[in-house]
């Protein structure tokens, strides 16, 4: 007879969890052992989603609210479901701020689901909220100088977000190198922009010799960055690095890098002189942009077609993209990027894409 | 060659013969015998049965080339039974035997052109319905007349370019839509079904309105895909203008706001075009067209719902007095009258009529809590835990195994709650694989609202 036979017994019967402790325990184990490629993930996701809203309503703890939220971040984030993760977050935060005080990193989780999904404004409100919890913690505080320094590359103030990316790297200690990649990633977007092409593959380098051999989704990142500062001079370096970064990013799942990936494929191509790749590659990305309806990612799909159609000779249609581009654009308030879609329009030829 | 894995009916061929005979006689519709048996066939070759037969002689030729020569020489060339047998040095008896096998051969051979034009057909109704959504009804209760009404005026020609099915939420609106595609789907050359919000998939999530911009995007893309749908916006309209004239297209827009109606009727070209649009709303559009109000059952299809549900639960029928005085009490909402046979299958009569009586009479969402009250209070304790696992599912519902593994109930008590709670209307199976156990909405609004705590598991 087993000498365990005692231990495995319940301990109390008075102490079952309720409903909603069932549920959070079981969808959070349920997903750590989804596989990337299952097929009813997007009826698990959405379960779990469920679960999570409903529990958060009837007064769960924190923690258990926490975990969950942790293990959904990742595959609704690389499945593109990025605005619908937005929302649960955003809805998580305003009826359980515990939540947040438990677990802070869902402050950033929660910015990175907003800046995905191209809500500017949302992720400034959040900055915001987070920013005086932050003050006290050095990490978090640079999480956020990450999160705001993207906000800004992103609407096209490059000088700022350089500054702040360069103050989260002196804040962000060699303990966390995931932060530090990402940090990297912003150094070197932004040096780039600024045209100091050096400086970004010295920083896209570093980057790359800080993530471990598994770090798909960041080495996928880091050769997609690295593709931007090869053009439109070195062809032969920008092939490479879109062969890396489709594979890494491929093995990743990051459905949503891949469609950006895409659309910057198509500069590339149009250098190649294979303007129909370009086309397709263009179409690949729009598929997956419109599926989430991620306004930025569509804004960016126009100008990507507009030059597209410029080199393929269809001017009247280039115009039309160009023009919903730069209004698309406008209305999320990036200016850089209205201008670029203007200098489509108005220029003598479409220039160069990737011109900082 | 291969022949399809079922026989040719019987009737085939005899009517095969009669056929050949009547075209060696060079009648003109010798060969007309044959729809009845080869359906699909005679609808692909659009009453040209002569490259039919063709292909299927080929193929005996390839077969039995002596029995093609044979079935040549008598049906189409004219040849006798006796000059053949004289020919070919055989008694008449023996040339009528080996007729007879080669006619068969050629039914067999036909029949299994008419098996690969049945896999075609419904190669193309597939992809007709790619865009349908899966249906939410076994059958249809009250909805004949609508139908017929959609059908005079969207099958019609001359009829109206679009059609508004107005009503409030649960009456039906989407399901007599999907009907109506459905059972017409061969009228149209495709179909476009563009759900007019943007939906979160959770039970807690809202769902937004899509703008003008995205309905039609959302038609373009379901009819050519992303060639069209990535145009700039102005350029689509009219690709999508273009489209939607030069074919016969239903476009069904569900739930759409009054505010969306007209910029979206801007792509719906003019006539001679076939293209319909069939729009479902919660709320009246002041525009005069066809308009279609959706209300409650009447008193005949109420009875019939109620006899059908008491028969799908196997309670014990009831006569009609009874089920009038059902009727009476409850009204002709759909979902309020599967509820109340749920109460049947643990309560006389007499007590539900009783009980029903005293139905309050405030918002609609205060009858619900009052049927499922007694509804719930009657359920054995494995079938109330399995109950308020559910609203931990998404709305599409959970497949046994989830409800297993969240519940820890062992296989025996599960498909006891299970039955009980199916058999008190509380809980539906969606039976496409994987198959699901889900809710209704009301249900889930029900368990969720603070009276929750009266149903707490003992």
């Amino acid at each position: 007879m087993s000498t365990s036979h005692a231990t495995t017994e319940p301990k109390s019967r008075n102490r079952e969890p309720s409903p909603a402790g069932r549920a959070l325990a079981y969808w959070a184990t349920r997903i750590q052992r989804l596989p990337p490629a299952a097929e009813d993930a997007a009826r698990v996701l959405a379960h779990a989603r469920q679960a999570l809203q409903l529990a958060a309503r009837q007064g769960a703890d924190a923690a258990s609210l926490a975990r969950l939220a942790q293990h959904l971040h990742g595959p609704l984030m690389s499945r593109g479901l990025v605005r619908t993760w937005a929302h649960d977050l955003q809805a998580l935060l305003d009826l359980r701020p515990d939540v947040f005080e438990h677990t802070p990193a869902l402050g950033d989780s929660l910015l990175s689901a907003w800046t995905a999904a191209g809500e500017w404004q949302r992720v400034q409100e959040v900055l915001s909220t987070f920013q005086h919890a932050a003050a006290e913690r050095r990490p978090l505080a640079a999480q956020l100088l990450h999160r705001h320094g993207s906000l800004l590359w992103m609407q096209g103030h490059w000088s700022a977000a350089l500054r702040l990316a360069q103050q989260a790297w002196r804040l962000t200690p060699p303990e966390l190198p995931d932060l530090r990649i990402a940090i990297t990633g912003l150094l070197l977007l932004a040096t780039w922009r600024l045209g100091r092409r050096k400086h970004a593959r010295r920083w896209g380098l570093r980057g790359l010799a800080l993530c471990a051999a598994d770090q798909h989704l960041w080495r996928g990142r880091l050769h997609h960055y690295l593709l931007l500062t090869a053009l439109p001079h070195d062809l032969t370096a920008a092939s490479r690095h879109l062969r890396l970064a489709e594979a890494h990013l491929s093995t990743a799942q990051a459905h949503l890098q891949l469609a950006h990936l895409w659309a910057d494929a198509t500069d590339l191509y149009l250098a190649q002189g294979q303007p129909d790749r370009a086309e397709e590659a263009l179409l690949r990305a729009y598929t997956l942009w419109r599926e989430i309806e991620d306004p930025a990612g569509l804004a960016d799909y126009y100008r990507h077609a507009a030059v597209v159609a410029f080199a393929l000779g269809r001017t009247r249609v280039a115009r039309e993209y160009a023009a919903h581009a730069a209004e698309r654009w406008r209305a999320l308030g990036v200016t850089a990027e209205v201008r670029r879609c203007q200098a489509l329009l108005h220029g003598p030829k479409a220039p160069s894409p990737n011109a900082p | 060659m291969t022949l399809g894995t079922d026989h040719p009916p019987g009737g085939l061929v005899t009517a095969l013969r009669a056929a050949l005979r009547a075209h060696a006689r060079h009648h003109t519709a010798a060969w007309q015998g044959l729809t009845r048996f080869l359906p699909f066939v005679a609808q692909r070759a659009g009453g040209q049965w002569e490259p039919v037969l063709a292909q299927a002689m080929e193929r005996l030729r390839d077969e039995a080339p002596d029995e093609a020569a044979l079935l040549e020489a008598r049906f189409w060339q004219g040849r006798t039974v006796q000059a053949l047998a004289y020919q070919h040095h055989l008694a008449p008896s023996t040339l009528y035997a080996r007729q007879r096998r080669a006619i068969t051969r050629l039914a067999q051979h036909l029949w299994s052109l008419e098996q690969e034009a049945r896999v075609q057909a419904q190669a193309a109704l597939a992809h007709k319905c790619r865009h349908l959504p899966p249906a939410t009804y076994t059958r249809l209760f009250g909805l004949a007349p609508a139908l017929e009404r959609l059908r005079s005026w969207l099958l019609s020609p001359d009829g109206p370019r679009w059609v508004l099915i107005e009503g409030l939420g649960g009456l039906g609106k989407t399901t007599l839509a999907h009907a109506f595609a459905h059972r017409h789907i061969s009228h149209w050359d495709d179909l476009a079904w563009v759900d007019a919000h943007a939906h979160r998939r959770t039970w807690e999530s809202d769902s937004r309105p899509l703008d003008t911009a995205a309905l039609i995007e959302r038609m373009a893309w379901q009819l050519a895909g992303p060639t069209l749908a990535a145009q700039p916006p102005q350029h689509r309209a009219e690709g999508l203008r273009r489209l939607l004239a030069e074919r016969r297209v239903l476009v069904v827009l569900d739930d759409l706001l009054p505010d969306a109606v007209a910029p979206v009727l801007a792509v719906l070209p003019p006539p001679p075009a076939q293209t319909r649009f069939l729009i479902t709303s919660r709320y009246r559009y002041p525009e005069p067209g066809a308009h279609l109000p959706m209300r409650e059952l009447n008193r005949a299809d109420s009875l019939n719902l109620l006899r059908a549900e008491i028969q799908h639960r196997g309670l014990p029928p009831l006569d009609d007095d009874a089920l009038a005085a059902l009727y009476d009490r409850v009204g002709g909402n759909p979902l309020a009258l599967k509820l109340t046979v749920g109460h049947l299958a643990f309560l006389p009569l007499e007590r539900v009529l009783e009980g029903l009586t005293h139905l309050p009479t405030g918002p609609g969402e205060d009858l619900f809590a009052y049927i499922y009250e007694p509804l719930v209070a009657h359920l054995p304790p494995d079938a109330r835990q399995v109950l308020n696992a559910m609203p931990f599912f998404a709305p599409q519902g959970a497949t046994y195994e989830e409800l297993q593994a969240f519940t820890g109930l062992p296989h025996a008590r599960l498909d006891e709650a299970l039955y009980q709670l199916m058999h008190h209307a509380l809980l539906d199976l969606d039976p496409r694989a994987p198959a699901r156990y889900f809710i209704h909405r009301l249900t889930y609004v029900y368990l969720t609202r603070d009276h929750r705590a009266k149903i707490a598991e003992p």
